[in-house]
């Protein structure tokens, strides 16, 4: 008997030989095998017999090939023909596709950089932050150097601390002016715990930062390369920082900037005697630490809590990715869910579009039909309508979403952490590309059209319509809820009076180091200043709101322990002229405020706001005094509260001291930093613009004047990140409720075309218009009630869990009355016209055509 | 309309059916075309084309008898259609014209 065909060759053929060839192809085979049975060396018959097998499948294979890549050539041109010819659904449903693919890319792009992708460190699961927690539950990121040594031994769980404080300093790089850079004062140990040593130069050695050792600088990557020219011999030069010099030891490798925006890195010393004994203006300090192994939070914190901690309780250990992006999650998860959103209606929306592009092309493809073109050609066809459309769309998504993240880099930047490093690359590539293949699989469903050629599969289109109406209430209930919320946060007073204000950032030419006193470098422009017609007053200050960055810091208050003063609110310390307060028109709601004696020196006096006083006990603080930077100052007077810090931050203590006592009585060293000019006007500010401008201008030599604006645009700049956030949701949902609209407006003129020989027999039958016009109306508005029933169930979860994230409050019963009433209002506006045309047919014509 | 265009290896096996008769089998086909024309095609070749003239209507098959020889079944055999001979004979005719009136230079060898 002979042995069968060998396996290998059996499976060949039957994978690729044609079903129409019934096996005989396989019967040639096996009798050839079997005479190839007969001779001896039955080894080599095996491999030959399989050969011709693989040969006889690679012919079919590449014979299906040709024959598939004609026919899909023949398709995408007759496709690319036809959306030639009849351009306008094609676009509207590119244009909707496009807008989903690339606002869903940039946002995506977004999410990836700045929460899912792992941070830039080595090993970055195991790094940590570690807070301070109080009896109460309290959580304070910012801890004392008496922690961070109490830790640094007690905790088995970690393997290294390091611990680090930020402020914007002036570096004195290769340019001739100094340049403001958010620099931080870390320990020694920072590289280490981060594992990304410098790449050029060496890290942190435990010599640097302690008392009598010169100050050594680790720059970042971005500002070798752009303050120092990427010179390769930077290790070893000095660099003045706030007229300090400090001696650069290395380079971080590119990336590297923690915390987030750093450009330089100044080593200090948390041990030792200097610390403990109390310097609090270094006082407020934020941990990273890097655990020994890569363990879960849980048991860490459960490794920390298991401890016996002497005097308060142990730490709280946030992961770092967490600590660092914090609530901005929250804001971005949920505008991820927004853009979703908006990518399932343009994806609903672009399919009915197609969808009643392919059924308004009834006519043309039964001719198709009737000339010999199958269902499937046909449908073939339709679907590469549907394939070429999206990916032209998604080319052109790309373009837009491209443009999106160089825009979303400029304006959130500075705000949201990790944002600078967003951009268009290969995972948001590929993201876009799936974007794409979903949207031309949504498309090409448009296909199915043609399976009911003659009739308009009225339930398909009014599910599409309703699906689209359902995620417009979810937009809007999220735009109403971010709104609202906004409208909130300006409500809130900051306690000052921005308006008429015109601040003017200065600072003081290299040349005025060697001038010592404030009074020698601003009096002369000052006195100008307030000589200017409509000048109401002028006055210096060293911070401005709504600049979240200044001097924060704790301070002792006479009589309060170290402990006590350490564990209290830090306090923003603000150098301030004589007539700042009534500038500001800052209430002085107890004592006094400053008085021009108290800017020329002797006794150092400060006036605090009534957060600080509540702290020594209300009115009684007056006369009190307090320590700050180890230095003894009298409370003269206490201001009313003002907001000076960012408006989403929470408003800190604060406490104003003599500008002289502060920026100026420490000598040249800190003489280089910024200062704003503050005038107030009597009526309006934009009046005295051009004075004060020449004024500055003008002044002999003393200070080099760094920008003008006024208070009021100051603040709505920063208000513009907030508004950013609602008028992303806002839009969205006019985008996604413009292109609904679209939809239904597309869907019930192909209807209507569809039923007009409908129409036009009953009118011959004496129906009245009137009637065929409610009808019409009726069934769009019965759609359209559904989806927006459906959307107003899905909502009130929503805004819930919008709240939960941003705060404000869930709307009420009548705000989504309102958005129902408004969407059906909408609806039946699209509708109208339609619905017109229906109203002017004219029966005799349309029994004719008939 | 253009005259069906065929390809050399088309020719052949129309041809090589054309000429076997009833007996046209593809194993048949290529041993016709080896013994006349010297030319050794392998049989993915043989298959792959007379599945394409089938499919383009210039070719039909049936089953033969079952055979005793191939264990009791039958070959499919091919059979020239119609539009197969007038697609040959507009080849035939397409090429004489080309040929007519050339001269080619003798080989200098």
């Amino acid at each position: 008997m002979t042995p069968p065909l060998p396996r290998l060759a059996a499976w060949l053929l039957r994978i690729s030989v044609p079903e129409r060839w019934a096996g005989s192809i396989h019967d040639d085979f096996e009798a050839d095998w079997q005479q190839r049975c007969a001779r001896t060396d039955r080894r080599r018959q095996r491999a030959a017999i399989t050969t011709d097998a693989l040969i006889v499948a690679i012919g079919f294979w590449r014979e299906w090939w040709s024959l598939t890549c004609a026919a899909v050539r023949r398709d995408v041109d007759d496709a690319a023909r036809s959306v030639w010819r009849r351009p306008r659904h094609a676009l509207a449903a590119g244009a909707v596709i496009a807008a989903g693919v690339g606002i869903n890319t940039a946002a995506f792009a977004i999410v990836d950089r700045v929460l899912l992708r792992p941070l830039p460190y080595h090993e970055p699961g195991r790094l940590v932050q570690l807070a301070a927690r109080d009896d109460k539950d309290g959580i304070s990121r910012t801890v004392s150097s008496v922690d961070v040594e109490a830790w640094k031994d007690a905790l088995d769980p970690i393997a290294a601390i390091a611990a680090y404080q930020v402020e914007t300093v002036s570096v004195q790089g290769d340019a001739e002016f100094p340049d403001r850079v958010p620099a931080a004062r870390v320990t020694p140990s920072l590289f280490t715990v981060l594992g990304r040593p410098p790449i050029i130069g060496r890290d942190f050695s435990d010599r640097d930062g302690r008392m009598g050792m010169p100050g050594a600088a680790i720059i970042s990557y971005d500002l070798w390369r752009s303050l120092f020219s990427g010179r390769a011999s930077i290790e070893g030069e000095r660099v003045l920082v706030d007229g300090q010099s400090y001696t650069i030891t290395g380079v971080a490798p590119p990336g590297v900037e923690f915390p987030p925006g750093v450009g330089l890195w100044l080593a200090r010393e948390t041990a030792g005697a200097r610390l403990r004994n109390l310097n609090i203006e270094f006082a407020s300090l934020q941990t990273v630490a890097r655990l020994a192994n890569e363990l879960p939070i849980e048991s860490v914190q459960a490794e920390i809590d298991a401890r016996a901690w002497a005097s308060r309780r142990g730490p709280l250990a946030i992961p770092l990715h967490d600590a660092i992006v914090g609530t901005t999650r929250r804001g971005l998860e949920l505008a991820w869910a927004a853009v979703l959103i908006l990518f399932l209606i343009a994806c609903a929306n672009s399919a009915a579009l197609l969808l009643a592009r392919a059924a308004s092309r009834k006519h043309e493809l039964s001719v198709r039909a009737a000339l010999g073109a199958g269902r499937a050609a046909l449908m073939r066809c339709l679907a590469a309508e549907g394939a070429i459309i999206a990916g032209a769309a998604g080319l052109a998504g790309l373009a837009i979403a491209f443009g999106l993240i160089k825009l979303f880099v400029v304006v959130e930047a500075e705000r949201l952490p990790r944002a600078a490093g967003v951009q268009l690359d290969a995972p948001s590539l590929v993201f876009a590309v799936g974007l794409t293949i979903a949207a031309a699989a949504t498309a090409m469903t448009a296909a199915r059209a043609i399976n009911a050629p003659t009739r308009w599969r009225r339930p398909e289109g009014g599910a599409l319509v309703a699906f689209q109406l359902a995620l417009s209430v979810v937009l809007l209930t999220g735009a109403g809820v971010t709104g609202a919320a906004l409208i909130d946060e300006l409500r809130q007073h900051p306690g000052f009076d921005p308006r008429e204000v015109v601040v003017v950032t200065v600072q003081p030419r290299a040349s005025m180091a060697r001038e010592s006193s404030a009074s020698a470098a601003y009096g002369p422009v000052l006195d100008r200043l307030a000589g200017i017609y409509g000048v109401e007053s002028v006055a210096m200050s060293d911070h401005v709101p709504p600049d979240a960055a200044g001097n924060i810091a704790p301070i002792i208050i006479e009589g309060e322990t170290a402990m006590a003063a350490e564990r209290a609110d830090p306090v923003r310390i603000i150098g301030v002229t004589d007539r700042y307060l009534s500038l500001m028109r800052i209430p002085v709601v107890g004592g006094r405020g400053f008085s021009a004696n108290d800017m020329v020196g002797g006794r150092a006096v400060a006036v605090i706001d009534t957060r600080v006083a509540a702290r020594m006990g209300g009115a009684a603080a007056v006369g009190r005094r307090l320590l700050i930077g180890g230095k003894p100052h009298e409370i003269v007077g206490i201001a009313a509260a003002a907001r000076q810090g960012a408006p989403q931050a929470p408003a800190e203590p604060t406490l104003y001291r003599p500008l002289g006592s502060g920026a100026f009585a420490h000598g040249p060293a800190t003489f280089l930093a910024e200062l704003h000019v503050l005038v107030r006007s009597r009526e309006n500010a934009g009046s005295v613009i051009p004075a004060v401008k020449a004024a500055v201008a003008s002044a002999p030599g003393a200070i080099e004047p760094r920008g003008l604006s006024r208070l009021t645009a100051r603040l709505s700049a920063v208000l513009a990140a907030p508004m950013l956030a609602t008028m992303v949701f806002s839009s969205f949902a006019v985008v996604g409720l413009s292109i609904t609209v679209l939809g239904i407006y597309g869907l019930l003129s192909i209807v209507l075309q569809q039923s007009i020989p409908g129409i036009g027999v009953r009118l011959a039958l004496g129906a009245s218009r009137r009637r065929i016009a409610a009808e019409l109306l009726r069934d769009a508005l019965g759609t359209a009630s559904a989806g927006v029933a459906i959307g107003l169930l899905v909502s009130p979860l929503v805004a819930a869990a919008i709240v939960e994230r941003i705060g404000g409050a869930a709307p009420g019963a009548g705000v989504y009355a309102a958005i129902a009433a408004s969407l059906l209002v909408i609806v039946a506006a699209a509708c109208a016209a339609p619905v017109r045309r229906a109203m002017r047919i004219d029966p005799i014509r349309t029994l004719r055509c008939e | 309309m253009s005259p069906q265009v065929l390809g050399e290896l088309e020719q052949m096996v129309l041809l090589a059916v054309a000429r076997l008769g009833d007996d046209a089998y593809a194993v048949a086909v290529r041993d016709e075309i080896h013994d006349r024309a010297g030319v050794d095609l392998s049989r993915g070749a043989i298959y792959v084309t007379l599945d394409r003239l089938e499919q383009k209507g210039l070719l039909g098959s049936r089953f033969s008898e079952p055979l005793a020889e191939r264990g009791g079944k039958a070959r499919r055999c091919f059979r020239i259609k119609a539009a197969g001979s007038k697609a040959l004979r507009e080849s035939q005719r397409a090429l004489a014209s080309l040929w007519a009136g050339v001269r080619l230079a003798k080989d200098p060898a």
